[in-house]
């Protein structure tokens, strides 16, 4: 052919759109990051900055973090009060209330407020464009007082600097009813892992690490059990000849219609006979008897190994099973992965579940433990709402970069199962 | 303040022995009153300016920064001013009066966290004596003392209000006794109430509905499902 | 039935009895349960009591049935469509083997993996009116951006946005059925003389046409079920107006909160109904618009 063929070039202008496009998908990912690192005040901060930015100002050698600063407006004088209740204590005072040594100040008495008169000494005027600092802190939560600057604006200077130490704090803040001490982390370690106990022992605190042990015990349980059952009966549905196999088959495809909140009622109180509500089973026992989906995605999958296989090991006088484990399995180890991989993705994204058959904050899931602390606290802290979140996401990213493959190539053929 | 509070401020209640009082001329008025200043700013500005409100319990908070002089608040304020604003000005006062019904003044949302004991615990007894302890004047302050709050019993100490850090302390509990003090409806259809009223507020302030229709509607509808949910409970009681 | 036909029998059974015990315990019982459910009424504290049709009659006469309805149908078609569309374009955009491919493949699938809670906490903060940083980045453009998740017009459309950004696991699928395109119909349109345009519209899409079929079916099955982004973006009632009160969101208000499981169980049963008819639908109008191998 004289022209050259239009589907063999790459045509250049296709990078523009798909760079405005990555652009707008990947933007939400990096501002939740980006946010998770800043400094509390910086979040609310209109109109809103990407980068973590931290205000300082420099004592000797060292720089001290402080918060934004904020304009004083009018000069005032910077006393020691001899008695009254900020006594030995720097306060700042309007020029006004300081006379001749003696400063006047409004004191409570009992209910009611009264004006007293109390020895002070000048320790220094502060010049009407100062700015207010105070030592910032990470935790609004810290027993330690906060320094407080009273300082030119010059002497105020930013410098770019993530606040790595928002991730710990999220942790503590999604502890449910342990809020207002300042535990170290390494307490909170090595606690609950036991989900399904009657009662919670003494003494035991509910964090992000509770939350994160049930989802994992969960995920795992529910790998173990959905794979094995899964792979179980779709060799049964497509690795033996049997009268009422694609009777059984269809219904398997019919169920995957019916949508989970017409269960979810009549489940409920399923468990609540058995008991099982207030504990994690719910979650994962129905996992070991098999799903619709990964029973389709394996029998499609078990269907294109060939039969002479299985005919020859029966002619050996394998028995089934043995042909089903020592045989199919591992040959199906791509299908199994990706059934492994969806179903844990799926414990990890799941929240209605949890929602409506967990009942003990002991027992909560990742995704029910975020939610609730964003619903109790209306997004108070947003920079550790990101944080928490991050923490939420950062795993899952970490999976599919290391299961890629897994990831497209699972996708890929439940799309194409259609066909 | 809470979406359902504005009727009792003008004296208008929300439901009345049988009947669901919620289009009554009281609440009319009151949401009236409320709609009156999305006419005055216009709809656009009144969302634009509360969207843009911090979260509560932050120093965005919009009366903690600022944005807000003044707003319906409970005695908790005073921790949230302490954490977050410390050092603002602040003072507290009851909410008026309608000018022309003086003796609605006092009207204030008083309600008060419950111990209850469900039917089926394993230990009623013990539960029962804990109960006991916790309304015992001393512990009672105590308790109120820690979270900064009033006492709800009848009888108080005044070292409680010397002790107390709230300087307007006196004034809440003055507003918890007060004759005009109201709750939610203890009704088994007070969730749906609730949801309807917000939605109804919703409307009102956004002058999608007038005072009359929103409130109208849903009289309508939660008196079916009040009767309803009597009907159910007098069956159930045979 | 031969000796060795009962064999396969039993040993089929046999592998296939976990499904058949768990189909029977976990979907069928609870599916037949809840449509006795639903001519009760039932509070879980107390045992149910049978009304027979009450509570489809009243279904049918409640205003926030048809609104949460609305609602829904509103959300599962404008998510479904737009994603569709979005993922489409963007898997046709990267067939032209670019460079990078990789790169953007991550880029636009990954945040389909995020947990519907994560997310849905990411855009509330993103879209949190005037200090937000969608309104901020477009106000730098020019543009005054509404209230968002406040503003009862554009609060739907707010959620819809947010599941379009989710929409990477339809361009996969996609992407892997464009690659099923033969060659040899590319090269026959344009020796016809067939530009771009034509080729997708005469080549690309009637054969990409089940896979889209099989995107826009599965969608709509779960669009109608959407919850958590509802409930976690704006609040159980739906705020602003009910706007954002989807189906699922009242169904949960109404058994779990109002504690009235068999009304809820009749609004279950309603939207499984619903759910199979539009299946059904959807069948019969792929029979005359989705092209198959011949």
């Amino acid at each position: 052919m004289a022209s050259p063929n239009p589907l063999q070039r790459t045509t250049p202008i296709v990078h523009l759109p798909l760079l405005i496009l990555a652009a707008l998908f990947l933007g939400p990912m990096i501002w939740l990051f980006a946010t998770s690192l800043q400094p509390r005040e910086q979040v609310g901060k209109v109109p809103p900055e990407l980068l973590p930015r931290q205000y300082y100002v420099t004592e000797g050698a060292e720089h001290v973090y402080v918060t934004p600063p904020q304009p004083l407006g009018t000069a005032k004088l910077l006393v020691v009060p001899g008695g009254g209740p900020n006594a030995g204590q720097q306060l700042l005072v309007d020029p006004a209330q300081f006379k001749d040594g003696k400063l006047t100040q409004r004191v409570r008495v009992a209910d009611r407020e009264e004006a007293r008169t109390f020895d002070a000494q000048l320790i220094r005027p502060v010049a009407a464009d100062s700015v207010l600092v105070k030592e910032w802190l990470l935790s609004k939560y810290a027993k330690k007082k906060a320094r407080v600057f009273y300082v030119a604006p010059t002497e105020v200077k930013s410098e770019v600097k993530p606040v790595w130490g928002n991730y710990p704090e999220a942790i503590k803040a999604l502890t449910s009813g342990e809020k207002d001490k300042g535990r170290p982390l390494s307490e909170l370690l090595g606690l609950s892992v036991y989900p399904w106990t009657p009662k919670g022992e003494q003494g035991r605190t509910i964090t992000f690490l509770t939350y994160l042990s049930n989802t994992l015990l969960v995920a795992v349980l529910g790998v173990t059990g959905t794979v094995f059952s899964s792979a179980l009966v779709a060799y049964g549905l497509s690795r033996i000849q049997w009268k009422g196999r694609e009777a059984l088959f269809n219904i398997t495809l019919s169920t995957m219609m019916v949508p989970f909140p017409v269960l979810m009622i009549p489940l409920y109180s399923v468990f609540r006979a058995l008991g099982w509500i207030g504990t994690l089973m719910p979650l994962w026992v129905p996992a070991f008897f098999g799903g619709a989906f990964n029973i389709f995605l394996l029998r499609q999958f078990f269907m294109t190994i060939p039969n002479e296989l299985s005919e020859a090991a029966r002619i050996d006088g394998c028995s089934e099973i043995a042909i089903f484990f020592r045989v199919i399995l591992p040959l199906a180890r791509p299908a199994l992965s990706v059934v492994a991989l969806f179903h844990f993705l799926f414990v990890w994204n799941d929240f209605l579940g949890p929602l409506i058959f967990l009942t003990r904050p002991e027992t909560f899931t990742m995704g029910l433990g975020l939610q609730q602390y964003q619903s109790q606290n209306g997004g108070s802290e947003h920079h550790l709402l990101m944080g928490a979140s991050a923490l939420l996401v950062l795993p899952i990213i970490v999976l599919f970069f290391f299961a890629q493959k897994t990831f497209i190539q699972g996708i890929s053929t439940t799309g194409m199962g259609g066909r | 303040m809470v979406a359902y509070g504005w009727g009792f401020v003008f004296g208008g209640k929300l439901i009345d022995g049988d009947k669901v009082t919620t289009a009554s001329p009281e609440n009319i008025q009151a949401y009236r009153w409320m709609a009156s200043y999305s006419k005055k700013l216009g709809v656009d500005a009144v969302q634009r300016f509360r969207s843009g409100f911090g979260s509560f319990a932050s120093a965005q908070n919009p009366f903690l920064s600022g944005q807000l002089a003044m707003e319906i608040q409970g005695v908790w304020m005073y921790n949230f001013i302490k954490k977050f604003a410390d050092g603002m000005p602040w003072g507290a006062a009851p909410f008026p009066a309608p000018a022309a019904h003086p003796e609605l003044r006092g009207a204030a949302n008083a309600e008060a966290d419950a111990l209850v004991i469900p039917t089926g615990s394993a230990h009623p007894e013990e539960a029962w004596a804990f109960i006991k302890y916790t309304q015992q004047q001393e512990v009672m302050e105590q308790l109120c003392l820690g979270q900064r709050k009033h006492s709800p019993l009848k009888r108080v100490s005044e070292e409680f209000y010397a002790k107390h850090p709230n300087p307007y302390i006196r004034l809440f509990a003055e507003l918890g006794a007060s004759p005009n003090a109201w709750s939610a409806p203890k009704t088994g259809v007070w969730n749906e109430y609730g949801r309807e009223l917000t939605t109804a507020a919703d409307k009102i302030g956004n002058l999608t509905l007038t005072p009359e229709e929103a409130l109208g509607s849903v009289q309508e509808r939660i008196q079916i499902s009040y009767d309803r949910d009597r009907a159910i409970f007098m069956r159930r009681a045979r | 039935m031969s000796p060795l036909e009962r064999r396969k029998l039993a040993t089929g059974l046999l592998f296939t009895s976990p499904w058949v015990i768990g189909l029977s315990v976990f979907l069928i019982y609870p599916l037949l349960a809840a449509l006795y459910y639903s001519l009760c009424d039932y509070s879980v504290l107390l045992p149910p009591v049978f009304v027979g049709l009450d509570n489809y009659i009243e279904l049918f006469q409640d205003k926030l049935f048809w609104k949460s309805l609305w609602n829904t149908t509103f959300f599962a078609v404008g998510s479904v469509g737009l994603g569709v569309v979005v993922a489409l374009t963007l898997a046709i955009l990267l067939n032209s083997k670019v460079k990078g491919l990789t790169f953007y493949r991550t880029v636009f699938f990954l945040p389909s993996l995020m947990p519907l809670v994560a997310g849905s906490i990411l855009w509330f903060c993103m879209y949190a009116g005037q200090g937000g940083i969608i309104n901020t980045l477009l106000a730098k453009i020019g543009i005054t951006g509404p209230a968002w998740l406040s503003d009862p017009s554009w609060a739907k459309i707010a959620i819809i946005f947010m599941a379009v950004w989710g929409a990477g696991n339809s361009m996969v699928i996609f992407l892997a059925g464009l690659q099923d395109v033969p060659m040899s119909l590319y090269e026959a349109s344009i020796i016809d003389g067939a530009n771009w345009l034509q080729r997708l519209l005469h080549v690309t899409i009637p054969m990409v046409s089940p896979v889209i079929y099989f995107n826009v079916v599965m969608g709509i099955i779960g669009g109608f079920q959407a919850f958590a982004q509802a409930l976690i973006m704006t609040s159980a009632t739906g705020a602003p107006e009910q706007s954002t009160l989807f189906y699922v969101l009242q169904l949960y208000n109404v058994g779990f909160m109002d504690l009235r499981m068999g009304y809820a169980s009749a609004m279950a049963w309603v939207l499984f109904i619903i759910i199979l008819g539009l299946t059904f639908m959807a069948t019969q109008l792929s029979k005359r618009w989705v092209t198959y191998d011949r």
